[in-house]
């Protein structure tokens, strides 16, 4: 006949709670652990990506230096830039001689208000833009204010700046009310 | 508790406390190689801008020498169609007198102002014209020197009314205008 007997001298402790929370922490760092090694592993690799990439654009850089310095040398010398010189100042010409006039005619009459005749115009080439100054008489003050607003709206005109509206002199033009000075930018050059 | 237990528990501990301190260093390396990889990535991207800039510049200087010799031929051929020095006054007084005429204004004025240019074997030659007519005939008038074989850059028009002795409708038209003749075959 078997008899089970307890002979423990010390009470069963239950060692389960510890396990369970020590495998949680565990699996939780474990995971962490790969997340963040994994993230340093791609930083480590964009760091080297980078350095290659910088050493790229060295190379690169060096040999446009190089490249730009042989040019700079070559359109330095005597005949090259005299040539340069030709060049621009023929351009020069060209470019005054194409304006197109006939356009700024037309783009002023279609400005004009009725009631608004040109005085005088004075269009002049300054650093690439065509400047025109523009003298008005105007036959009434509605009149004044209409080829006004028509230039500020204008889209060949610009910048347009009035410098002086004077009254009525009987010296040019007796039927004009006003007559006004303004300066404006030609834009279709 | 058991010995041998405490110690199992101890050696567990000390496991997680390290994986745990692993978690914080890979933590803490991955925060500062992250903030300090954003200045080179930044300087990266501006150098590889200022390449592209450089390469651009590079590659024009590089056309531009390769075009030399059209270039050169270029500006000869311009050069060539310029109205020679020894003919060219005439050419210039009859032309614009024919385009006046066409255009319906009669030139009151016609002044020349010849100038050498040295080293360019060309004379630049001002010209100043001062001619009588309607709006409409000058419009036409500065359409037909825009369209002229021979080419002129026009400085400056004064459109101004032709005063008390002219016609109502009269305007008196100065034009500053500049051409230039080759003086060398």
């Amino acid at each position: 006949m078997n008899v089970r007997l307890n002979l423990a001298t010390k009470p069963l402790e239950s060692q389960r709670k510890f396990y369970v929370s020590a495998g949680l922490v565990a699996v939780l760092g474990g995971v962490l652990f790969l997340v963040l090694g994994w993230h340093v592993y791609s930083e480590l690799r964009a760091r080297e990506d980078l350095r290659r990439k910088e050493q790229d654009n060295d190379r690169v850089a060096a040999q446009l230096t190089a490249r730009r310095t042989e040019l700079d040398t070559f359109f330095a010398r005597q005949e090259n830039a005299r040539l340069k010189d030709r060049v621009a100042f023929l351009n020069g010409f060209i470019d005054e001689s194409s304006f197109d006039w006939t356009r700024m005619f037309m783009d002023l009459e279609k400005t004009l208000p009725v009631g608004v005749h040109v005085v005088s115009i004075q269009p002049k080439r300054e650093k690439g833009r065509m400047f025109v100054r523009l003298t008005v008489g105007a036959v009434s003050d509605e009149a004044k204010i209409k080829f006004l607003r028509a230039m500020e709206n204008s889209p060949a005109f610009r910048d347009v700046t009035l410098l002086s509206v004077r009254g009525p002199s009987g010296s040019a033009n007796s039927t004009d009310q006003a007559v006004m000075e303004l300066n404006a930018v030609y834009s279709r050059t | 508790m058991d010995r041998a237990l405490v110690v199992k528990r101890r050696i567990i501990l000390t496991g997680l406390v390290v994986l745990l301190a692993a978690d914080v260093a890979l933590a803490a390396y991955s925060w500062h190689a992250g903030n300090t990889m954003r200045k080179p990535m930044a300087d990266l991207v501006a150098d590889s801008r200022k390449l592209q800039l450089l390469r651009i510049d590079v590659d024009n200087a590089d056309r531009i020498r390769h075009d030399l010799p059209t270039t050169v031929a270029d500006c000869e051929r311009f050069e060539a169609s310029l109205l020679p020095a020894s003919t060219g006054n005439s050419t210039v007084t009859a032309e614009l007198d024919d385009l006046s005429k066409k255009a319906g204004l009669q030139i009151q004025t016609l002044g020349f102002r010849h100038k050498e240019l040295q080293g360019r074997n060309l004379t630049e030659v001002e010209l100043e014209i001062a001619v009588n007519g309607t709006y409409a005939n000058i419009v036409k008038f500065m359409n037909s020197v825009q369209r002229s074989k021979n080419p002129y850059a026009v400085d400056s028009v004064v459109l101004q009314t032709g005063g008390q002795q002219s016609a109502p409708n009269d305007l008196h038209i100065a034009v500053h205008m500049k051409t230039f003749f080759r003086t060398a075959a």
